[in-house]
């Protein structure tokens, strides 16, 4: 069966702290019509925020001048991509940071386990970065799977 | 922000509520650390049953607060967490050193 484009939906929003809550609100809206369960809704809610937080704390260091855009697909299939991206530092080792456990950050108490729920709650996870000119993560989860 | 909490004996209570993000977690560290330190307990409690979502930066609040409660001597434990925060704290292996009464 051939997988078409049913809905999406981008946003673009400043890297503040304050808006970590509005991309959750955002994943919530676009979802609502699929009348998913309170379980994958929160799993959705946890990536996205995952994924958001790290373009403000890393990303940009906290400088709320920078850009964040999350964009929300959904195909067909039952499939659903979410793609957050920033154009901050970069990261210089993607499999090195995709470990459990690896911060760079451990003094503003991170555990290096941001990249491990998103990869744990999603079907896939891709992570494609350049020092210098931002990341870009992408997440895919089968709505129809059981 | 309020911070709920109920002292008992040598045991302070602290409600977390809401969504505990990294946004959240800022103030709430200041706040949870200044009164942890004032109160000088013998156990702190961090009660999750008015939690609706906690992430990775939830995670390290509470993984933070254990070190500081042990900085005083006092021991830490989670409390009330439903089962999808629940399974946020075990997949990062916080499930090792929490009690989940
Ligand atoms: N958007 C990004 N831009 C630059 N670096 C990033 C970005 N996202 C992640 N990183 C790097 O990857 C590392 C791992 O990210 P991950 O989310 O797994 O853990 P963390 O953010 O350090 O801790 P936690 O998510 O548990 O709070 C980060 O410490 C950081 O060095
Ligand atoms: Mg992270």
């Amino acid at each position: 069966m051939k997988r078409t484009l049913l809905r999406s939906a981008t946003v673009s929003f400043d890297a503040k702290s304050e808006n970590e809550s509005l991309s959750r609100i955002f994943v919530t809206g676009f979802v609502l019509p699929l009348g998913l369960s309170a379980e994958q809704l929160a799993d959705l809610k946890t990536v996205v925020s995952e994924a958001v937080t790290n373009c403000i704390v890393h990303a940009y260091r906290s400088d709320p001048d920078g850009r964040i855009r999350l964009s929300i697909k959904y195909y067909s299939d039952g499939l659903l991509r979410m793609t957050v991206s920033d154009r901050g530092c970069g990261i210089e080792d993607v499999k090195q940071a995709r470990e459990p456990f690896f911060t760079t950050d451990r003094e503003h108490e991170r555990c290096g386990m941001g990249f491990a729920i998103m990869e744990t709650f999603m079907n896939r996870l891709q992570v494609v970065s350049e020092v210098g000119k931002g990341t870009r993560v992408t997440m895919e989860k089968r709505l129809n799977a059981a | 922000m309020d911070l709920e909490y109920k002292r008992e004996n040598d045991t302070v209570t602290f409600f977390l509520q809401g969504e505990i993000d990294h946004h959240a977690a800022q103030g709430l560290r200041q706040e949870l650390d200044r009164r942890i330190t004032a109160m000088g307990p013998e156990k702190v409690v961090l009660d999750l049953s008015k939690t609706d979502f906690l992430d990775s930066s939830g995670l390290g609040l509470i993984l933070g607060r254990v070190r500081v409660a042990e900085t005083i001597g006092a021991s830490l434990s989670v409390t009330g967490a439903n089962r999808r925060i629940r399974r946020i704290l075990e997949l990062c292996g916080a499930k090792n050193y929490l009690d989940f009464a």
